[in-house]
């Protein structure tokens, strides 16, 4: 029996002559179950492309051969610090007490990840080097490889995304460590609030915070701090 | 000795990368460090993060060995020409994911390349609805084999690289290997 992908595979391989091309893609244009086939086809190569990049990517730019880049991360990091630092001094001048709490607490706290792990994990440990360089979204494709492993890989793939204000990403992260009911210390509530405060949603991260000390969720302590 | 000490030209690369076996790796990562600067004025020029020009220079070095591998690039232009122009327009990717606050991710484009429009659109569509996760999920559940192969063919590895890496007879068995692969992918996610 044929293989239902084989002509679709000849077709993306270029191994169709000129008029079987284009009574395929007549048949594309007219057939929604051919475009069904093309299309997990497709989302097939593409899945795998998208992990074989983050894979490939964070062995590239750890090697040592991308001096190049490094060196000059560092001298471009200084500038987009200094410029990060303007805005934070615009933003606790302008923005609310909870904000200016929030913000440094962002700033502070959630700067090294600092956490001791019960095993040894070296793609974890990778991870937390990247993330402790500011590499936020080499660090991150790091910590995606292990959400299946690790809840605290969620963590820091989530904060890794909060660090590069991508809150929409960080929030989808958060909710899932919080909806994590293995967790001791879930600080998925706690995190939630403090990216609505960034975005801006005091009301609702003050909320978010209340319940988190009323809860005794992760992050008790700090959360009380910020709404002090 | 003095192949080992000088600098790889274009045509070392092409022709490492298209040789396969053992040695492909060692050329894809000399072609990644070769035009790694571009990194640099890539992230000056559009005014975007280097980090992120960073992924999408990856991002084009794939789709670079990809394109060598399957035949895609014919040497018509210079290596570093062909890649810059890819590299260009992955930074632009980078620019409209800013734009719309989005984190970087591969386009669907090099993928779907062949298809004319408007089926690439269709196409597009259909893939957007699907889901993702459980496909990646899916893919880990596959034998070993199924997924060398499977992983093999999105690096750009040809039918005849694999036939030769796992040992079948002919590169259509490699191919028809891989679609049942693919085929049993199919029927799992339908599940």
């Amino acid at each position: 029996m044929a293989n239902e992908f084989l002509d679709i595979d000849n077709y993306f391989q270029g191994k169709l002559s000129a008029k079987e091309k284009e009574a395929f893609e007549n048949n594309l244009a007219n057939d929604p179950s051919l475009a069904e086939d093309v299309a997990f086809y497709a989302q097939t190569k593409f899945v795998q492309r998208d992990q074989i990049l983050k894979e490939r990517h964070v062995e590239w730019t750890t090697q040592s051969g991308s001096k190049a880049v490094g060196v000059n991360f560092k001298l471009i990091s200084v500038g987009i610090a200094a410029i990060f630092l303007v805005i934070i001094g615009v933003w606790f001048f302008t923005g609310s007490d909870i904000q200016q709490r929030t913000n440094a607490y962002i700033k502070n706290d959630l700067d090294q990840l600092t956490r001791t792990m019960g095993a040894t994990d070296d793609s974890l440990k990778l991870g937390k080097d990247l993330y402790n360089q500011k590499k936020y979204t080499e660090a991150k494709i790091v910590f995606d490889k292990l959400i299946n492993k690790s809840p605290e890989a969620i963590e820091f793939a989530g904060l890794s995304a909060f660090k590069m204000n991508d809150y929409d990403g960080a929030i989808k992260y958060f909710e899932k460590i919080e909806q994590n009911t293995e967790l001791i210390n879930n600080k998925g509530k706690f995190y939630l609030a403090l990216v609505k405060i960034r975005q801006g949603k005091t009301e609702e991260g003050e909320r978010l915070l209340n319940e988190v000390i009323d809860q005794n969720l992760g992050g008790k302590t700090d959360a009380e701090k910020i709404l002090e | 000795m003095t192949f080992f000490t000088r600098k790889s030209t274009d045509n070392d690369l092409i022709e490492g990368i298209r040789s396969g076996g053992t040695q492909r790796r060692t050329f894809e990562n000399k072609l990644y460090q070769k035009y790694n600067y571009l990194i640099r004025d890539a992230a000056r020029k559009h005014k975007i993060e280097e980090e992120e020009a960073s992924i999408a220079y990856s991002d084009a070095i794939l789709t670079i060995i990809e394109h060598i591998g399957s035949g895609r690039f014919e040497g018509r232009s210079e290596l570093k020409t062909y890649l810059y122009q890819i590299f260009f327009n992955k930074c632009v990717d980078v620019i409209r994911k800013n734009a719309t606050k989005g984190a970087y991710h591969l386009s669907f484009d090099d993928i779907l390349e062949p298809i004319p429009d408007p089926q690439r659109t269709v196409i597009q569509d259909l893939i957007r609805k699907q889901d993702h996760e459980k496909l990646r999920n899916l893919l880990t559940t596959l034998g070993e084999r199924c997924q060398h192969l499977l992983n093999r063919w999105a690096e750009g590895y040809s039918d005849q690289e694999s036939a030769k890496e796992f040992g079948y007879n002919s590169a259509n068995v490699a191919q028809t290997t891989r679609l049942r692969c693919l085929e049993k992918l199919r029927e799992l996610y339908g599940k």
